[in-house]
């Protein structure tokens, strides 16, 4: 006897009520439920301030060793500082050109490879010079083959509008103590912006081979940054505590170790109290002894997301990140009372973190790109807010299945027979769908929708580029190209080189022309010269590109050259070709190291 | 209602050919072009051919040599000739893809239907060159000059003459075809089906022997290409420089495609084997298309331009353009779709999400490589979900016009 293993099937009228039941259940439960996950979605954000729902930082990359190190700046790098804090007042009503100047002797006096940059800027200048003036010095270290190096900016005018004085007197005093010790395996370069954000963003394009209008030809360098510290110290007073501020151009975080290190170090080595932006440290400690942490938590993290829903940098340190840059800004809340700290713990401060940056081994990679600090030391990481995001996402969907699934217009029937109607109406819904859809809302909110998000882009105008323009907040600066066509080969970091680079590896490879056909000026008119010879197989070789960073046509002598011929070689010479020579150890380490002056 | 149609598509074209940045940009997105199709790099490979230097030579140019010789002649001509012609291949196809529907409506129009379409009127023919032209994918594409263009003019060429019922012209345009980039090759079975049924009206001649004659023009065409070729750059480098590429990857640019992730993670003792089974992958779908659905060779064109657009070793937004242009062409299987919500949103969440991940990843450097396959994959579910659906309603279709009486009823298969 067969057994039926099938299950038995219910009749098709009860299954197909059932299927009609289960839609209308949920036509009129997915809107309740899209709404029900957006308040859980809100309610869920709203937890991620509190202790619970957010983690202690930690330094996630081993070779930073934060906080490890003896400090040297001492009474006499004090000293020196104090000096260069009554130097730079008297200088504060010369013009751009005159400070620069002053900034590059300092420089130079202090042996650093230093010149000045001049930009076209947005700010009119007393004198009528619509041109601001960057000062910058580079200290080629002792142990560093050229190709990476940190660098220690400060802007003329601080974040809160006063004159940046000790800022740059901190850094000038740093730059003679960074320059008297020989550990440093990375270049550093010292600079002093003007204008703003105007002038960090035409060193940042010129020396990544913007050239655009900037006034300027030539540019040392000193390899690709890794990252980049800010100082913004207004005025000669101390400070009751330490901000930190880190977003930048839309948004844009550093990785999370840079923040952690400078933290730790404030804490271990300097014993400065840090606080999240400008908001001192003991206001922070108040709201959180009078309304609980959580409060205190929740007022940092909505800081940050205003910072970086409106898109703008919280200094100059957020132009560093669009070139790949981890970059922050350290910024020195002025006393009111209470304790305060000085030049001693804030050098200390820059050159222990500096001693931990130059560990790096390589770009930072290891901790958060996406986070929010509800603390200085407690983050919630991406891991922990998107679920609310992504909750808030699905209500949208549910949202719109359930209109899809409402916007069908069901097709009139000819006939006014209802008994016909019943004989014509079939067993089961047909395999196909005849009506139409109204979809003429749908795409008009779609359009409104698009136009008012390009007029809240146009009115927010948060730093962003439009056809090879820059513009950063409410000035426009003149920057060439956008800069995200600085990579020469776009899935490499780039780095720029030093004058003399010797002649790279593999100049015959295959692959580094594709690298220089991957430069955006090869389909410029002009720009298609192809003069370099090759010794090797007599041939031309394409050299597209005329860029400072992509490598000039040296000549190099072959290590094997065939015999002369005449024309092209034949095949057979060209098959027999010897094997590339051995490339040459990249890493070239001075065994002699300077002793200072 | 033509030039109405052309006028203001051929000057958007020229219109963003005219804007530097956008026209740039375009040209080095890897979404729409790939090594295979770069502008960038055949100009490559056009200056070392002028310059008397195997253009093959330095592993940057993987294109046919008969662009070569096309754009050194264009080089003579001022340089706004470029985009001009780019812009008229893509109105000629859209042009021929009017023509193909017009004669498909007609052939259609005899035989059996479903009740519901009778008196219904099929789509105006000038739709489907419409929604070609403006189909963003396509202006993209053509603004790239990605010469994947050139292509898929010559793929609709060819089902063009083959309606008409030209043989040798016919199975000139698939020669052509693959030999610009070597996957239409699998073309063959269906230009040759829309031959034997429809084009070869009134002959006497046996259908074997038709198909025997289409075999033999279209060895004969393509040899004489390759010939050509040849003759054109002086060596048989070529091949390995264009087929060998496509076959063996040896350029792992990422793109839209599936390959690029693999054969980056993949150790070098299986490459040889997973080569094998992703490109038998992309050609095992053309003889079972070509069989069950003989009766629809057009369709069987769609379907396979859709397969080689999702499983080719170097797709690119101008493939999904193709066949999503061959897709309203059998408007009268879209009634039949049912994930036309969901292959939408997958379309639109891809080519949002593509760009931005591939910032993250290149330029932000706070994503990494998956973020940006990730999102390759989502757009090639879409795609793979909009081939499943139609394919189900050509079926589905078929059933019902050759059983009327099932419509309306349970129908379980036993």
């Amino acid at each position: 006897m067969p057994i039926n293993l099938k299950p038995k099937r219910q009749p098709l009228a009860k299954r197909l009520e059932r299927r009609a039941r289960i839609v209308s259940l949920l036509k009129t439960w997915i809107p309740r439920l899209s709404v029900a996950l957006y308040f859980v979605g809100l309610g869920w954000l709203l937890l991620l301030p509190h202790d619970q729902y957010n983690k202690e930082t930690y330094v996630s990359e081993n070779a930073l060793l934060p906080a490890q190190i003896n400090v040297y700046y001492g009474f006499s790098d004090i000293n020196v500082a104090k000096e260069y804090q009554s130097k730079i007042e008297e200088r504060l009503n010369q013009s751009s050109l005159e400070k620069a100047r002053f900034i590059e002797t300092e420089l130079r006096a202090a042996g650093f490879r230093a010149t000045i940059q001049k930009f076209s800027s947005p700010i009119p200048h007393p004198d009528d010079v619509q041109q601001g003036v960057n000062a910058f010095g580079i200290y080629h270290a002792p142990r560093s083959d050229g190709t990476e190096s940190l660098v220690l900016s400060a802007p003329w005018v601080s974040r809160d509008g006063r004159d940046n004085i000790n800022g740059i007197s901190l850094l000038l005093s740093v730059a003679r103590m960074f320059k008297r010790h020989t550990y440093w395996s990375k270049d550093i370069i010292i600079l002093v912006t003007d204008d703003g954000l105007a002038g960090t963003q035409a060193w940042l394009d010129v020396y990544h081979g913007e050239q655009g209008s900037h006034m300027y030809p030539v540019m040392p360098r000193a390899g690709a940054i890794q990252a980049a510290v800010n100082l913004d110290f207004p005025g000669t007073s101390e400070y009751d505590s330490l901000g930190i501020f880190f977003e930048g151009v839309n948004g844009q975080l550093p990785n999370l170790d840079l923040v952690n290190t400078v933290v730790r170090v404030a804490r271990v080595t300097s014993q400065i109290p840090v606080t999240l932006h400008d908001v001192p440290e003991a206001a922070l400690r108040g709201v959180a002894e009078s309304l609980g942490s959580y409060f205190a938590s929740l007022s940092n993290m909505l800081y940050t997301m205003r910072y970086q829903a409106l898109g703008h940098p919280t200094g100059d340190h957020g132009l560093y990140l669009r070139y790949k840059i981890d970059a922050i800004t350290l910024y020195g809340v002025p006393a009111t009372s209470g304790a305060t700290f000085g030049f001693h713990r804030i050098g200390a401060l820059i050159e222990s973190t500096f001693r931990s940056l130059n560990n790096l081994l390589e770009h930072f990679h290891q901790s958060f790109f996406f986070y929010f600090l509800s603390d200085q030391e407690r983050y919630v990481s991406i891991g922990m807010y998107m679920p609310p995001v992504i909750l808030f996402a699905c209500s949208l969907v549910f949202d719109s299945l359930v209109l899809w699934g409402s916007s069908t217009i069901p097709v009139a029937t000819g006939s006014s027979n209802p008994e016909q109607d019943k004989d014509a109406r079939p067993q089961v819904p047909f395999p196909y769908s005849t009506s139409r859809r109204e979809l003429a809302p749908a795409f008009a909110v779609l359009v409104l929708a698009h136009a008012a998000g390009v007029l809240v882009f146009f009115v927010m105008r948060p730093a962003f580029t439009v056809w090879g323009e820059t513009w950063v907040g409410d000035g426009m600066i003149h920057a060439g190209h956008p800069p995200q066509t600085h990579h020469c080969r776009p899935h490499l970091r780039f780095r720029p080189h030093r004058f003399h680079h010797p002649d790279p590896p593999g100049r015959h490879d295959p692959r580094r022309v594709q690298q220089r056909l991957a430069c955006p000026q090869i389909t410029q008119p002009g720009l298609r010269r192809y003069e370099h010879r090759c010794r090797q197989s007599h041939k031309l070789q394409p050299l597209h590109c005329h860029r400072p960073h992509c490598h000039p046509p040296l000549p190099r002598p072959p290590a094997h050259r065939l015999p002369v011929r005449h024309g092209r070689p034949g095949r057979l010479a060209r098959r027999a070709q010897p094997p590339r020579p051995a490339a040459p150890r990249r890493r070239r380490v001075r065994h002699e190291y300077r002793t200072g002056r | 209602m033509s030039p109405l149609l052309y006028i203001p598509a051929f000057a958007i074209r020229l219109a963003l050919f005219h804007i530097p940045a956008i026209a740039e940009t375009l040209a080095s997105r890897v979404e729409i072009v790939t090594p295979i199709t770069s502008y960038k790099r055949l100009t490559e490979g056009l200056y070392l051919f002028e310059s008397h230097v195997p253009p093959y030579d330095g592993g940057v140019f993987h294109q046919s040599p008969i662009f070569l010789a096309l754009f050194q002649l264009l080089n003579f001509l001022p340089s706004i000739t470029v985009p001009i012609l780019y812009a008229l291949t893509d109105i000629t196809i859209a042009y021929l893809l009017t023509e193909i529907t017009t004669k498909k409506q007609a052939i259609y129009g005899v035989k059996p239907k479903l009740e519901v379409e009778k008196g219904a009127k099929g789509i105006e023919p000038w739709v489907v060159g419409a929604l070609y032209l403006f189909n963003p994918l396509s202006i993209l594409s053509c603004v790239s000059k990605s010469t994947l263009i050139f292509t898929n003019a010559s793929i609709v060429l060819a089902v063009y003459y083959a309606l008409q019922g030209e043989k040798s012209l016919g199975m000139f345009w698939v020669a052509m075809a693959s030999y610009l980039s070597f996957y239409p090759a699998m073309l063959v079975a269906p230009i040759i089906l829309i031959i034997l049924n429809w084009g070869a009206n009134g002959s006497t001649i046996l259908k074997k022997d038709i198909v025997l004659h289409c075999v033999l023009l279209y060895a004969t065409w393509l040899a004489a290409l390759l010939f050509l070729s040849y003759q054109l750059v002086g060596s048989w480098d070529f091949m390995g420089a264009t087929y060998g590429v496509i076959i063996f990857l040896s350029d792992l640019t990422p793109n839209v495609g599936l390959f690029w992730y693999f054969f980056i993670e993949m150790f070098d003792q299986f490459r040889p084997f997973f080569l094998v089974v992703f490109q038998l992958h992309a050609f095992i779908f053309a003889a079972p298309l070509s069989i069950k659905l003989s009766e629809h060779p057009i369709f069987v064109t769609f379907m396979l331009c859709g397969i080689m657009g999702i499983f080719k070793s170097y797709p690119s937004i101008g493939d999904a353009a193709l066949y999503l242009a061959f897709l309203p062409i059998h408007d009268e299987l879209l009634k039949y779709m049912r994930y036309g919500f969901l292959t939408a949103n997958l379309f639109l969440y891809a080519s949002t999400l593509g760009p931005i991940f591939w910032h993250l990843w290149i330029y932000a450097g706070s994503g990494n490589a998956n973020f940006f396959y990730a999102i390759t994959l989502v757009y090639n579910i879409g795609q793979i979900l909009l081939l499943v659906d139609v394919m189900y309603a050509m079926l589905r279709r078929s059933f019902d016009v050759e059983h009327p009486e099932s419509l309306g009823k349970e129908v379980v298969q036993k």
